[in-house]
């Protein structure tokens, strides 16, 4: 087993059992609630995928459709008996991976039991594909009329002709009609193998009694088969204009997103850089202690709306910048300047110093509650990086690390759309 | 948490020790009766207090300041429970036995006293410039909820479910004051939450009670003893069923059901009324998400929701249009149903259950622990520990929630739906 330090009084403990699933255990004495997810590497941008050079396709939303169905596999609501004993179970799906996980305070060996048993064998009726296929429609509908919603799809189509970034992980009304049952038996054979999966156990858990059962489990015991490496390869074509603007009558305010990318050949094997220095970057560049975030206070063209967030996945990512404001003209006008104004910005120690001082703080801060620090280990998991790097390296951040994203601040790679009332 | 009080003449000071987490939290809760007119200033002054102060001039400074100190979180919120409008500021620090560094909580308890005691001013008013800026963000504020159709939908819903009653339930911001609104009205508020609120005081963490003693008794701080008000209250009354509907160009319809309550908001009622708002829509087993989601897929979203602190109680849920109607008499033939007394005993016991199992919960947060202390111990003028919470969670049955949902009654229908 091996032993990855976190703080000082925080480890954890890895191991893989025999067909494959790796399991990770944060084991946090004298909390009530524990919290377990199994995560498998299958997600919204799955709907096109290799094995051994063979193309594969599923309708668009089949891995969100498939986490639905399997809250009914082999006819047996799943909800019921986490319910029974008072915990709480849910699911979601993202652009890369679906993540199914549960809390609890008591009979946490009984309910990851239960849990691990729902993936051992698969079997979907007609009648809950047909339910959840028109339970799905009514969640689809939910984004329908949110424009701040379709601006950020806009914008990210704009960057990345790539529909595997820009549709929506759930698919549309009209390709999940074509999901039957022969599609989810497909996406199981390929994506849900233990060794396409992860588990992660947070909470008052004795760690070898959890491996002990683990060993002993159907699911480790199950052969699944030989897993077959997935390919993925979605084709990205050069974006075909910089700036879009879109009148809208219906709208009471207008909507800016702003996207500053950060060049495709940097997320070759460099994801875990990314997830180190993106966010102090934008912290220091447009949080409180930044010139950009000064000057729109004094121009009045910041307002509680404003947000700055690194969009960091393994093969992409960027910088967004939002506002939903009645000055969208003279934001844009700003920003532009602004923007291209950081290659040639100093970073101030004095505010960097303090930024690392607030990180040392925060790390304490996730790790002093159970949830938090499940989604942190969860976090580097799925982006597949190795735990003791990302905490040794990020206490030794330098201002030469974060200045390295100055660089991509140019015209090529900033992008605009503007939703205009 | 058990909760200390301090012997220190002029304030009330409480402490709730525990050695579980890593940091310490302050809480700075002042009280007074709910004045509508002054709702707005009291919301501003949330904002205004925390983002800059005398010593620390403009959000940067502050921003540095609370990074230096290891990533102070800060947070100021005004709310209201029955007649009794509460601003409490929090303070999280991280406690200095973990850190290479001594001298931490001092240094954030100066700043959360600088915060409070010491806001920026300008020949002796809060800033001109900082009233202006809190109004465009309200105004902005304003705009950005009608252009979220669901945030719009339920603030147009309370708009018109509290409307005979509006100046008592607090929901900001109130425009017909805003405009009288200035640097003037804001610094008179501010005065009076410093020299006339009820002012208490808790610290949560561990800590030397002795050494934390003496950094309170330094500043002299002083607490207003009022009475005079209550925190549980009704104010609705019986009335025609009224029933709004809106039309906007496109997409989901929204609707939520407002529900007249014949009873005060005593102990036991809101108790039963808690365990009935779980069964009825609070988790994927309840009546509404079995019913109206599983069963009937009429919906992706149906919930219910009981507010203690003003005893309201409503349903809501998005839907298409077609489905609208249905939706609306399935929900008011659940609830017929759970008031002829058809609620299984296991969904009952489930609900407590669930209750329970989130009192519990708390103790995995500090900030959430502390925060429900507080609220407790507002409402019912002492420690109400999560012992005696649990007891009187156990005692209630059945028959005292049908007891109580029995004086339920539909009160406002609104519906916002599409021109389609």
């Amino acid at each position: 087993m091996r032993v990855i330090k976190l703080l000082s009084d925080e480890f954890v403990y890895h191991e893989q059992m025999q067909n494959g699933l790796n399991v990770y255990i944060h084991p946090k004495n004298n909390f009530v609630q524990s919290y377990a997810s199994l995560q498998v590497d299958f997600g919204g941008r799955d709907f096109c995928y290799y094995l051994n050079g063979l193309k594969y396709d599923l309708p668009e939303g089949t891995a969100h459709f498939l986490e639905h169905m399997l809250f009914e596999n082999n006819d047996q609501p799943l909800s019921e008996i986490f319910v029974k004993s008072n915990a709480e179970i849910n699911a979601y799906t993202s652009r890369r991976i679906t993540s199914y996980y549960f809390s609890c305070q008591n009979d946490f060996l009984m309910l990851l039991d239960a849990l691990l048993e729902n993936f051992v064998s698969y079997d979907f009726t007609d009648k809950s594909i047909e339910k959840e296929r028109k339970i799905i429609t009514e969640e689809l509908s939910m984004n329908d009329d949110s424009k701040a919603y379709k601006a950020y799809k806009t914008l990210s189509a704009m960057m990345y002709q790539d529909k595997s970034i820009h549709h929506d992980i759930g698919g549309t009304k009209t390709s999940i009609k074509a999901i039957d049952k022969d599609m989810l038996c497909q996406a199981v054979k390929h994506f849900y193998h233990p060794k396409n999966m992860s588990l992660v156990l947070t909470g008052d858990i004795d760690v070898e009694n959890t491996i002990a059962f683990l060993r002993k489990h159907n699911f480790s015991n199950t052969d699944f088969g030989d897993f077959i490496s997935i390919q993925r390869n979605h084709p990205r074509r050069s974006p075909r204009s910089h700036k879009k603007t879109k009148l809208d009558k219906d709208l009471d305010t207008s909507i800016v997103e702003i996207g500053i990318k950060i060049p495709d050949e940097y997320f070759k094997n460099l994801n875990y850089m990314h997830l180190l220095y993106s966010n102090p970057f934008t912290n220091i560049f447009f949080g409180p202690t930044s010139k950009i975030y000064r000057e729109l206070k004094k121009k009045n063209l910041y307002n509680f709306t404003f947000s700055t967030t690194p969009i960091i996945e393994d093969d992409y990512g960027f910088f967004n910048i939002s506002i939903e404001t009645n000055k969208s003209k003279q934001f844009i006008e700003y920003m532009i300047k602004a923007l291209l104004n950081i290659k040639d910005e100093l970073i101030n120690p004095r505010v960097f110093n303090a930024y690392k001082r607030a990180e040392v703080g925060r790390a304490i801060k996730v790790f002093d509650d159970v949830r938090s620090s499940h989604s942190f280990v969860k976090k580097l998991l799925i982006n597949a990086i190795e735990i003791s790097d990302f905490m040794s390296a990020s206490t030794n951040i330098s201002i030469k690390d974060i200045a390295f994203y100055q660089n991509f601040f140019i015209k090529d790679n900033i992008f605009i759309v503007e939703y205009q009332k | 948490m058990k909760i200390h009080k301090r012997d220190i003449p002029g304030i009330e000071l409480f402490y709730l020790p525990n050695k579980k987490f890593k940091t310490i939290d302050f809480a700075f809760v002042f009280t007074n009766k709910f004045v509508d007119e002054e709702l707005n200033e009291r919301q501003f002054l949330t904002e205004i207090l925390t983002e800059s102060t005398q010593k620390y001039r403009n959000s940067e400074q502050m921003s540095l300041v609370c990074d230096n100190l290891y990533g102070i979180d800060k947070a100021c919120s005004y709310n209201l429970s029955g007649d009794v409008g509460i601003t409490t500021v929090l303070l999280r620090c991280i406690n200095e036995k973990y850190l290479d560094e001594e001298g931490i909580t001092d240094k954030a308890l100066n700043l959360l006293i600088e915060m409070i005691y010491n806001p920026k001013k300008n020949k002796g008013l809060i800033p001109l410039a900082a009233v202006k800026d809190q109004k465009n963000q309200t105004e902005q504020f304003i705009l950005s909820i009608k252009q979220n159709k669901t945030a719009y939908a339920y603030y147009e819903f309370m708009k018109h479910f509290t409307k005979d009653f509006e100046d008592k339930v607090g929901i900001f911001p109130r425009l017909n004051h805003l405009s009288k609104v200035d640097n003037l009205t804001v610094t008179k508020v501010y005065e009076k939450m410093i020299k006339e609120d009820r002012l208490q005081i808790f610290v949560s963490g561990d800590f030397d009670f002795e050494k934390m003693d003496e950094f309170f008794k330094k500043h002299q701080l002083k607490t207003n003893v009022l009475e005079g008000f209550e925190y549980l209250k009704n104010y609705g009354k019986r009335r025609d069923l009224y029933e709004v509907l809106e039309r906007s160009s496109n997409g989901q319809t929204r609707i939520y059901l407002g529900y007249y309550l014949d009873f005060l908001p005593k102990k036991n009622n809101v108790i039963a009324m808690k365990i009935f708002d779980e069964l009825f829509g609070g988790f994927e087993y309840s009546r509404l998400f079995v019913n109206i989601r599983e069963k009937l897929q009429l919906s992706y979203y149906v919930y219910s929701r009981y507010n203690e602190d003003n005893n309201l109680f409503f349903v809501g849920l998005e839907t298409s249009k077609n489905n609208a109607k249905k939706a609306i008499s399935e929900i008011d033939s659940e609830l017929k149903k759970c008031q002829q007394g058809e609620i299984s005993e296991e969904l009952f016991l489930q609900a407590k259950t669930n209750i329970i199992k989130r009192i519990e919960a708390k103790k995995d947060s500090q900030t959430a622990g502390l925060i429900q202390s507080i609220v407790n111990f507002l409402k019912y003028g002492s420690e109400y520990s999560e012992d005696e919470m649990l007891r009187d969670l156990e005692i209630i049955s059945i028959d005292d929630v049908l007891s109580v949902i029995r004086r339920i009654s539909l009160d406002t229908v609104y519906i916002y739906t599409n021109e389609e």
